[in-house]
């Protein structure tokens, strides 16, 4: 077996050995059912079921929350050369779709949201299909993502059963006990799991906090920093506005490549902002939490938050994305009082949301049409969970409450982690049940008060220059052809 | 002057009549009646046909709010006409050149062509560098199978040197064809082998453009190859076979159904009969067909006697686009609402032909 899968890593992958926790994984899954693996970002998880797919018969369907990401996983595979992967989703038009459906079967890889995949059409197509692995890629989902915003990914298991599949692997680079034990309860229905964990600790991390006051201030401090350290460097924003105007702001006033990426864009244009970045043609790209998972650039030097992450989960997962080659990289969270308004302002409308649902549910009794024309796409998801898994609505109503109040409580773990004296890093990894066994020589803004230049390289003073003018046509073809 | 939605607006009224404000409203987000299609052929309007689908009536109203409030347009009975001031405004200005766009003709298909033809030349310039392992631009798994269809296809007739050769000479010649800056702002976008192509997001805001003249900018250089690729096959046989793949009939199949008939049958109510439709529908397709077809035979319907009857209404209501049934009909009570459209229309073509 060790042999099928060294040889399966060298000459479908090109590399000679595994990063950490990927074999480990790889050989329970071919040789086990159920198995949760924990690895930190940077240790290449899509390699955990890309390689074993090529060991097991029949299709590989990895379920993942985002499309953006399905579609980076998809590229990810046809850069080894697999062209037998595909991405279902809704970016798909209904006869894309239709084509899919009909040829189903000749894909190895089938890449697919939970909503999508509990589309009774699809259902039935993939029934027919030998399913060798079924894998729940960011599997922390169906945890943080519940019921709130992703009803679907709970009801994976009843899927899976559905299906009749023996092997599934859920992956995630964090999960707390809580997590973990969620993922066991809803997605293995409690049956028993292996499970592969390793550290999140990311040594080569240093962990810097800035608070400042108003937005003007943050600006202006990207500005400095941007046009001193030496890139490549992502930023990450909130909403889609804010990655379009920090993306303009430091184009307009730094000379630095600079790019935005979020969901809003198109597939050719995020394919085309990735190419950029990846090949260093970019010194500062500015992001939504679409932009990431499942994207390997080894060599990002700083990731910095605009504003505070709603969890310690997702600022492990984005400030990860940094150092992959295992140089010294920055994580940077710009902080002010009021970012936390927008979680809370979040928080609110979902349980104002909740309460008109409560109120609307009684009146399908007479006319589901009408009502459901007033239901928002939350409450149809909702509606829909409570009508296929049996849930009484006041059921439903406190498992949202109850999500409310955690998503609060992660927001007040990732506060701490703003606000303490003491060292980040052994806030982060207290927060996921882990204590630290090395002391770090380069560790935190907390942790080395005396540093008053980040550990990371400067720009040097014949960097490329930002993009001034077209280039021009005659020279492009040429290189093209 | 950088282009916005209210100097968007102000131009469709550089026609000079008094047009309708609801009915330019419909025609942008692309709403399909009879009566919208010849106002759209009317006032020269159609190549805005379903340009701005999710154009909000109350920011339309606005604009043209704004638009009264300046001077730049008069309103009077729901109907504006653009003033003095309006056109001094637009002449001062310097604004993106975006005349090539027509949204009646590629509006469906521009953005399937598009894709297809950045696909392609990633494909042909990888091909031509011996990667077969790379990201593909294109995801969709429909669009692969096209483009490998098509590439099996032209590989079959020619050696790979020789196609990598001819669909590089396309792109040659279209850019010769092409103004500099429509040439350089599509092969910017253009990715290949050790070429990473820029988004449109990306042009703009290194051209200055707002999102709005982004948009027209965009469509104006798209819709352009395509009239350049549909109309000279000969010159761009590679180009035109991606165009043939993705081109879409800029009418409904129903009302091309009614006017493949009536070209048969020549008959309204023999047509009625067959297609068992309402008389309104079946005479909307035939509008329509009258508009788009430039061989529609308008004699069948405006004999002599006719036409020679609308000569005389014409001496004394000279604009045929301000003709009304009701105020014909006072006079000539035998005049039907579908010769009145035909004759108008008729005009209409013959005006802009003879450039009156």
């Amino acid at each position: 077996m060790n042999e099928e899968i060294q040889q399966v890593l060298k000459q479908r992958f090109g590399f000679s050995s595994f990063k950490k926790g990927q074999e480990e994984t790889i050989t329970k899954i071919l040789t086990r059912n159920n198995v949760l693996s924990i690895l930190p970002t940077g240790t290449g998880k899509s390699l955990c079921y890309q390689l074993p797919s090529y060991l097991l018969s029949g299709v590989t369907i990895v379920v993942s929350p985002l499309l953006s990401l399905i579609e980076d996983q998809v590229r990810q595979l046809q850069r080894t050369g697999e062209k037998q992967a595909v991405a279902f989703g809704s970016q798909l038009t209904y006869q894309e779709k239709q084509w899919v459906l009909a040829h189903i079967a000749a894909y190895k890889f089938i890449f697919i949201t939970p909503e999508s995949l509990f589309q009774e059409e699809i259902l039935q197509r993939i029934r027919q299909l030998d399913v060798g692995l079924f894998v729940v890629d960011e599997a922390h989902c169906v945890s943080t993502w519940g019921i709130d915003f992703r009803p679907d990914y709970e009801r994976l298991a009843s899927i899976i059963q559905h299906l009749g599949v023996k092997k599934v692997l859920a992956l995630t680079a964090t999960a707390t006990e809580v997590v973990k034990e969620d993922i066991r309860q809803k997605l293995f229905l409690g049956q028993e799991i292996d499970l592969v964990q390793k550290t999140v600790n990311r040594v080569n991390i240093f962990y810097h906090v800035e608070k400042l006051s108003t937005v003007e201030e943050k600006l202006s401090w990207l500005q400095s920093f941007c046009s001193k350290y030496s890139g490549p460097g992502l930023i990450y924003c909130n909403t889609r506005r804010d990655t379009e105007e920090v993306s303009l702001y430091l184009s307009g006033n730094t000379t630095l490549k600079t790019a935005y990426y979020h969901g809003g864009l198109t597939s050719m244009e995020r394919s085309a902002i990735q190419q950029q970045f990846l090949a260093d043609e970019l010194d500062v790209l500015i992001a939504t939490s679409a932009f990431g998972m499942g994207i390997d650039k080894p060599n990002i030097r700083y990731v910095i938050h605009y504003q505070l992450p709603d969890s310690l989960e997702a600022f492990i997962q984005e400030s990860g994305r940094g150092g992959r080659d295992g140089l010294q990289t920055l994580s940077v969270v710009l902080y002010m009082a009021q970012d936390q308004k927008v979680h809370q302002y979040f928080q609110k409308e979902l349980l104002k949301e909740i309460n008109d649902f409560t109120h609307l549910v009684p009146l399908t009794q007479n006319n589901d049409s009408i009502v459901l024309d007033h239901f928002s796409e939350l409450q149809k998801k909702w509606y829909d969970f409570s009508k296929s898994e049996n849930h009484s609505i006041e059921n439903l109503q406190e498992k949202i409450k109850k999500r409310v109040e955690e998503k609060a409580e992660k927001l007040a773990r990732m506060e701490d982690y703003l606000d303490t004296d003491g060292c980040r890093r052994e806030k982060i990894l207290s927060y996921f049940s882990e204590t630290s066994t090395v002391q770090q020589e380069i560790c935190c803004d907390n942790c080395h008060r005396e540093i008053s230049d980040f550990p990371i390289g400067l720009m040097s003073p014949d960097s490329n220059k930002k993009y001034s003018k077209l280039e021009k046509s005659k020279e492009i073809l040429k290189n093209l052809f | 002057m950088t282009m916005s939605i209210d100097t968007f607006i102000l131009t469709l009224f550089t026609h000079g009549y008094k047009a309708r404000i609801g009915t330019l409203y419909q025609l942008l987000i692309g709403k399909r009646t009879s009566s919208i299609l010849c106002y759209g052929h009317f006032y020269g309007q159609l190549p805005y046909f379903g340009l701005l689908p999710k154009l909000d009536r109350q920011v339309y109203q606005q604009s043209v709010h704004q638009l009264t409030k300046k001077n730049f347009l008069t309103v009077k009975d729901e109907k504006a006409e653009i003033t003095q001031e309006g056109r001094k405004y637009l002449a001062d200005g310097d604004m993106i050149n975006y005349d090539k766009l027509n949204h009646f003709v590629y509006g469906k298909s521009w953005q399937s062509f598009f894709d297809l033809l950045l696909f392609s030349t990633q494909v042909t310039a990888e091909l031509k560098a011996g990667n077969s392992s790379y990201p593909p631009v294109e995801n969709s798994p429909y669009k692969h199978f096209q483009l490998k269809k098509w590439l099996a296809h032209q590989l079959e007739r020619q050696s790979k040197e020789d196609f990598i050769q001819a669909f590089s000479a396309e792109w040659h010649q279209l850019i010769e064809t092409l103004p500099e800056l429509e040439g350089d702002f599509l092969t910017n976008q253009l990715t290949g082998a050790d070429v990473i192509g820029k988004t449109y997001h990306q042009l703009g805001s290194l051209l200055g453009l707002n999102e709005f003249e982004l948009t027209l900018f965009q469509r104006h250089c798209i819709h352009w190859v395509m009239t350049i690729v549909a109309g000279s096959p000969e010159t761009y046989p590679l180009m035109n076979s991606l165009y043939q793949l993705v081109r879409q009939p800029n009418y409904n199949q129903s009302a091309y159904q009614t006017y493949q008939l009536y070209l048969k049958v020549k008959k309204i109510d023999q047509l009625i009969a067959h297609r068992r439709l309402k008389e309104s529908t079946v005479l909307d397709h035939l509008i329509e067909f009258a508009i788009i077809d430039e061989k529609f035979p308008f004699f069948d319907v405006l004999t002599p006697e006719i036409k020679e009857m609308f000569f005389k209404i014409e001496k004394s209501s000279p604009d045929v686009r301000d003709w009304k049934i009701s105020v014909i009909q006072e006079l000539y009570p035998e005049v039907s609402f579908f010769e009145m459209r035909l004759y108008q229309i008729w005009r209409v073509k013959g005006r802009m032909t003879s450039c009156e």
